[in-house]
């Protein structure tokens, strides 16, 4: 996903792609950052417990936790009441 | 599950199909505004030929013509960058799944407000750049009505009345359609910019979830 998007928009798009453990390389080519940046989003939502690190032989993967449900429930929610309340354009 | 998806999926599905044709008439009417503009130019330099005297009527065409075909450019530049993105959306929208899921609606949303952010002044700017094109296109327009009654009612003038009575038809038809495709963009921005600020409270609401987990 390409464009200016917020914090939270990555946060949400992260975890949604972390239900099933990835690689970091994976998160950050699909969430389109570069490695700094991801490492950081990456570190925040450890730190929150939203995300987990899972040993796999030797590769260390990603996976969202039960917690991280509860934002990106919230998140889709708030994103949706958008379309929900907000006057649409239409021709 | 977030509530009412089928709803916001049938509004998104609809805003997406409305901004989709918008991109393309601007497109199509971007391309004719160049072809238009390029033949006044063309027109002009054959007259030059023919009269071997640069008048200031012609000096006007060229500078109009030319403009026209600058703003056409720009106006074509501008609409490809906007459609691209929102055909990427709607293609993604029509290979998923019906009903559409809750999340996958939320990724498209998240894709659409991306867009908008970038796009914003290019959007704003086609407002105005549609706007302006409209009030030039309608006084072409206008002038070539005039060109054709001049000549019903004094024949051997320069330009034919049926062409001049043509040339009105596109450049009337032209002009309307981006007066109107002013007001649509205008209508589009506001419907984004007042999610934008939405999506700023929600924003807050999202902090404080964040901030009340690590406590």
């Amino acid at each position: 996903m390409t464009g200016r998007r917020t914090q939270y928009e990555i946060y949400w798009e992260i975890l949604v792609f972390c239900r099933t453990p990835r690689a970091f390389t994976v998160v950050i080519n699909r969430c389109d950052l570069n490695s700094k940046t991801g490492q950081e989003y990456l570190e925040f939502l450890v730190g929150k417990g939203y995300l987990e690190r899972v040993q796999e032989g030797e590769r260390t993967n990603y996976r969202a936790t039960e917690r991280a449900k509860e934002y990106t429930v919230l998140f889709s929610e708030l994103y949706q009441r958008l379309f929900d309340t907000i006057p649409g354009f239409k021709l | 599950m977030p509530r009412m998806t089928k709803d916001v999926t049938s509004e998104f599905e609809a805003e997406l199909r409305s901004f989709f044709v918008l991109s393309l008439f601007n497109m199509v009417f971007g391309a004719l505004a160049m072809a238009f503009g390029i033949q006044f130019i063309v027109t002009a330099g054959v007259a030059l030929q023919n009269n071997g005297l640069l008048t200031i009527p012609l000096f006007i065409q060229v500078l109009v013509g030319l403009a026209a075909a600058v703003l056409g450019l720009w106006w074509i530049r501008s609409t490809i960058k906007i459609f691209r993105g929102v055909n990427e959306v709607r293609r993604e929208y029509r290979a998923t799944k019906k009903p559409v899921p809750g999340e996958t609606l939320t990724g498209l949303i998240v894709r659409m407000m991306a867009h908008y952010r970038e796009n914003k002044m290019t959007i704003r700017a086609m407002t105005v750049i549609c706007a302006l094109g409209g009030l030039v296109y309608l006084a072409l327009g206008i002038t070539n009505i005039f060109q054709g009654v001049a000549w019903v009612m004094a024949p051997g003038s320069a330009i034919s009345p049926e062409f001049a009575f043509l040339a009105a038809g596109i450049n009337l038809t032209i002009g309307l359609v981006s007066l109107f495709s002013s007001t649509w963009f205008h209508r589009y921005s506001a419907s984004w910019d007042a999610r934008l600020d939405q999506a700023s409270l929600s924003e807050e609401i999202l902090k404080k979830t964040l901030d009340q987990e690590t406590g």
